[in-house]
């Protein structure tokens, strides 16, 4: 081996060494070529990070409309029965043994209302875009982050209100706000929804929400608030606006509910769901029984909660054909009907979402409606009816969706459909009570009924549901522990 | 025949994952010689480089499931590929210096400065130095004559080390793409979902102090290896809950200072060694503690049921404390902040996944042509949060459960509120005979063919003493940044074996 002479070329090469390091801060810098990296705002990048709110929405296993949170809130409808176990004590009211079960839905809404903060915060920041540029964005940010505060709240009573985004992993805890300032704040910021958002989206874009969208949430929450005025002020500007807003009752179930259509003019504002795997609807899988797939029903059947003979449905008329659209107890394999496997207590499946054509089970087309317009019309006649008693507006409204419900003529009187004439205040309200029963089964409303009207625990033991300690105790779901655990300061 | 399925079904998936991966290193040696000193000394540098391209292909509606993933063309629907590249980079320079004065005085010393892309912009350098020295007294001249001291050695070192294993893109605000039916008519819209940049990802550094003794007698017949060891890791790199409520569910982050300190002690001796019979034990006894010092704002961290805390072991596990059974029969906790409901709030802590001592032990008995092995090896006070047995005795449903059950729930009743408390978190020490061996050596005469045959039986983890009562206490950890640790999901359990073989050398 040959020496090498000369010792000072050692120092010579650390210096070279350290002289090609600072050039290496090009190398190391982070460019991930199959992801963007976001700088100044664009018409373009708000459009995408808009969507991107929308997204936990209809996400597959976020656990929202798609499958627990519709299976949970049903639950709570007193015509629900959900499979032994921790079923049964959560249908019966008894909600601590599955107190974590809500723990990814928790976390997913959270997570929509994480990216409305930031999307808001940086319209706010902004200083190229136009106004008239940035409003109708920032109004679909304020839509969505009021859409999850209100499930929230309605779920759990005091929630953390956060209202700008977090900006790094230091003082994330946050405190419960009252349910009644969130409801503040919703109210607040779906004033500028209904100035900002548009009269309708093109189909293209269905699944944004729109003016009669705000209106509708905020006829839904003074409805919930007992604020008859105002419920009744917004839902009568959706049907005044019909043809602005481009909505009328749509005649077939089987459109309305179809796994496969774009939109229709029924939708106000629907979490939206694609026949592909995992951007679909759980909802048809979790209805039917284990041949679903083979009854054409839907791609898999696991028997998640089904329909129990309460006086609701007992009663149903059998002319009503939602009735029949509704309520499955047969099926048909290879041409031969045969009654269906019903879980014990049960007596129907829930048929309102059926798609047979769905690739697997996450993959379920049917759209879910938060509003559609029958529910404009439904409000309408419960608030004219709180205020002025059964009038003929509060009957013209709710015989509009009677009519449509029979099949018959919208614009004609119906001796089937209509409510009977000459009805009190309080028979009116019982009625549209049990309308709206018909009309939303499997939407995530009724229970929201039972509370509000303070029906609940009546109804309830009426069906044959056994509340734990004798009557409902608790009307809120618990927060979960990963929140409770890693905010410390809810106290 | 196409084998009959419902028109259009079935899914096929194929994911393809390439990776490629450069490594260049380079360094310039210089030794020389200055009389009784040595002298050598290392310069050098490396870059690295990884990528890897991932696709993801999904089609369904096929008119038979003979093809499977291999044609996406034969799909009636395809869903969009999904597509990434993930790159991460490092480089290093370094140099090291080694003295050797007479071969009893002994110096090193290095320093490196290493460079990582994981890292937030401005936080990506590292600089770790090391420092050595070792006394070999044995060879000092007035040792010479103390002939039952084989080997002496007295060892001390200090060095820092830096630890970069996160994924990359962390500290950038990236727009992940999300494909979504929401505002899509009845395809699919294209949105971006903003992540939470971390801006202060930086190194996980760890310091190491060492102090050591090598010991050799009679002839090294005995051997005597002893360590004390202080190892304190800072800006220690989790992946940690957030609040849901923030917005954002887990994130990498620096969130403490952890110590580890302990012993390590190596015995070994050939009780015999003649031509026929050879005898050697081998043991080795390591004793550590690990402490959580410091952690960000002083807050804990947790992941799962496990967390970090200051004051308490590194990932202990927390939950509530069975409290004896109630008069209806159902189970009580300790409600520790009394509110009268037990909650995440009334977590504790109840275990602690890092033994604290391992001990091993290798014997090895040859007599003739016979050789006779065992290898035996205990862990000692960790816990495991056995959570297949928190499954499987789950009151709810109540069919399909373990017999374990009625350990827990002397009544089952559907309403009975299961908790994942201390009762789920077991001791998971153990000693185990990991390995015994017997070989013949077969006698082979002047064959030239067959250099040597070799006849063995041998047996895996032959024999395991614990108190656990999972399949196996040596479970599979979560890896990487998790703070997840001696959690037992079910992970497939180590397997019994025993070999009768033969090996043969031509």
């Amino acid at each position: 081996m040959k020496k090498i002479k000369n010792i000072q070329l050692i120092p010579i090469l650390m210096i070279l060494m350290m002289g090609s390091l600072t050039s290496c801060e090009k190398f190391l810098e982070e460019i991930p070529p199959a992801r963007y990296q976001i700088s100044t705002l664009s018409k373009p990048l708000l459009d995408a990070f808009v969507i991107g709110a929308y997204e936990p929405l209809s996400r597959s296993r976020g656990r929202l409309w798609e499958s627990t949170l519709t299976r949970d809130i049903e639950g709570l409808a007193e015509y629900c029965q959900l499979p032994a176990g921790g079923g049964t004590n959560y249908m019966n009211y008894n909600f601590e043994p599955q107190r974590n079960d809500n723990a990814a839905r928790w976390t997913t809404f959270y997570e929509a209302i994480g990216k409305s903060n930031l999307i808001i915060k940086a319209i706010d920041d902004d200083k190229s875009l136009a106004e008239n540029i940035k409003a109708p964005y920032k109004a679909e940010a304020y839509f969505v982050r009021s859409l999850c505060y209100w499930w929230l709240t309605r779920m759990h009573g005091d929630v953390p209100l956060r209202l700008s985004p977090i900006e790094n992993s230091d003082g994330t805890a946050l405190p419960l706000t009252s349910s009644k300032t969130i409801i503040d704040q919703i109210i607040k910021d779906l004033a500028f929804c209904e100035a900002n958002l548009p009269n309708k989206v093109p189909e293209a874009n269905s699944g944004r929400a729109t003016k009669g969208s705000a209106k509708m949430m905020l006829a839904d929450i003074y409805l919930w608030s007992k604020d008859y005025t105002n419920a009744r002020l917004k839902a009568k500007e959706v049907i005044d606006n019909k043809a602005t807003y481009g909505y009328d009752l749509v005649k077939s179930l089987e459109t309305l509910y179809s796994p496969s259509t774009p939109t229709n003019s029924e939708e106000i504002f629907a979490i939206k769901f694609s026949q592909q795997k995992a951007l679909g609807s759980f909802l048809p899988t979790y209805a039917f029984e284990g041949r679903a797939l083979d009854a054409g029903l839907a791609a898999r059947g696991i028997s998640a909660l089904m329909c129990r003979n309460a006086p609701l449905i007992r009663d149903w008329d059998k002319k009503d054909l939602r009735r029949n659209w509704n309520l499955i107890d047969t099926i048909t394999l290879k041409g031969v009907k045969v009654r269906a496997n019903l879980i014990p207590q049960a007596s129907f499946m829930f048929g309102k979402f059926r798609d047979g054509a769905a690739p697997e089970e996450t993959a379920a087309g049917n759209d879910y409606y938060l509003y559609r317009f029958a529910e404009a019309y439904l409000i309408l006649a419960e608030c004219e009816n709180q205020l002025n008693g059964p009038t003929q507006i509060a009957y013209d409204a709710v015989n509009q969706v009677r009519r449509r419900g029979y099949g018959v003529d919208l614009a004609k009187s119906s001796t089937l459909a209509d409510f009977p004439a000459g009805l009190s205040k309080t028979a009116f309200d019982d009625l549209l009570f049990q309308e709206r029963g018909y009309e939303f089964i499997y939407e995530c409303k009724r229970w929201w009924d039972m509370v509000r009207t303070g029906r609940a625990d009546a109804v309830a033991k009426a069906a044959g549901k056994t509340p734990t300690g004798g009557s409902i105790a608790r009307f809120t779901l618990y927060l979960p522990d990963v929140e409770l655990v890693n905010n410390p300061s809810i106290k | 025949m196409l084998a009959q399925l419902s028109s259009g079904v079935g899914i096929g998936q194929l994911t393809t994952t390439s990776s490629l991966n450069v490594v260049a290193e380079d360094y310039l040696e210089y030794k020389k010689k200055f009389g009784d000193l040595e002298f050598e000394g290392i310069v050098g540098g490396s870059i690295q480089s990884a990528q890897q391209d991932i696709i993801n292909l999904l089609g369904s509606k096929y008119i038979s499931d003979d093809l499977r993933n291999y044609s996406f063309a034969a799909a009636g629907s395809v869903s969009k590929p999904v597509t990434d590249i993930i790159t991460n980079r490092l480089v290093s320079g370094f140099s090291r210096v080694r003295l050797n004065f007479k071969d009893r005085y002994l110096f090193t010393a290095s320093i490196r400065r290493d460079g990582a892309s994981v890292f937030s912009k401005n936080k990506k350098y590292g600089i770790f130095p090391s420092l050595g020295l070792a006394w070999k007294a044995s060879e000092e001249p007035f040792m010479k004559n103390v002939t039952a001291i084989s080997n002496l050695k007295v060892r001390a070192t200090w060095g820092q080390s830096g630890n970069p294993a996160i994924q990359p893109y962390q500290s950038l605000l990236i727009g992940n793409v999300i494909n979504t039916a929401q505002g899509a008519g009845s395809g699919l819209a294209v949105g971006l979902s903003p992540t939470l940049p971390n801006d202060n990802l930086t190194w996980e550094t760890t310091t190491q102090t060492n102090a050591g003794l090598d010991f050799g007698f009679l002839n090294d017949k005995y051997r005597v290896t002893l360590d004390y060891y202080v190892k304190n890791t800072t800006s220690l790199l989790a992946t940690v809950q957030l609040p849901p409520s923030s917005g954002y569910n887990t994130i990498i982050d620096n969130v403490g200072e952890v110590e580890n300190k302990g012993f390590e002690l190596e015995i070994g001796t050939d009780l015999t060694a003649t031509k026929d019979l050879r005898w050697s034990i081998d043991a080795n006894l390591s004793i550590n503690k690990n402490k959580v010092v410091a952690t960000k704002n002083n807050l804990p961290f947790s992941s799962g049921n496990s967390r970090i805390t200051p004051g308490d072991p590194l990932s202990s596990f927390y939950g509530p404390k069975f409290n004896g059974y109630a008069a209806d029969g159902e189970m009580a906790f300790m409600d520790v902040n009394g509110d009268g409901i037990i909650d995440g709030r009334d977590n504790q802590y109840i275990g602690n996944p890092y033994p604290s001592t391992i001990i091993g032990l290798n014997t090895s008995l040859k007599y003739k042509r016979f050789n006779f092995m065992m290898t035996w090896s205990s862990v000692q006070g960790n816990s495991i949060d056995n959570q297949m047995l928190f499954t499987a005795a789950a009151p709810s449903p109540i069919f399909n459960r373990s017999a374990e059950i009625y350990t827990y729930y002397p009544k089952p009743r559907a309403s009975s509120i299961h908790r994942r408390s201390d009762l789920f978190i077991e001791d998971g020490s153990y000693i185990r005979l990991r390995n015994i061996r017997l070989d013949y050596s077969l006698p082979l005469g002047d064959t030239k063919f067959i250099k040597s045959a070799n006849i063995y039986l041998s047996g895996n983890n032959i024999i395991t003493i614990t108190n656990y009562k999972g399949y196996d206490p040596e479970v599979n950890v979560f890896s990487g940044n998790s703070l997840q640790q001696g959690v037992d999901s079910g992970a497939y359990p180590g397997s019994k074996t025993v070999t009768l073989g033969l090996t043969v050398n031509f």
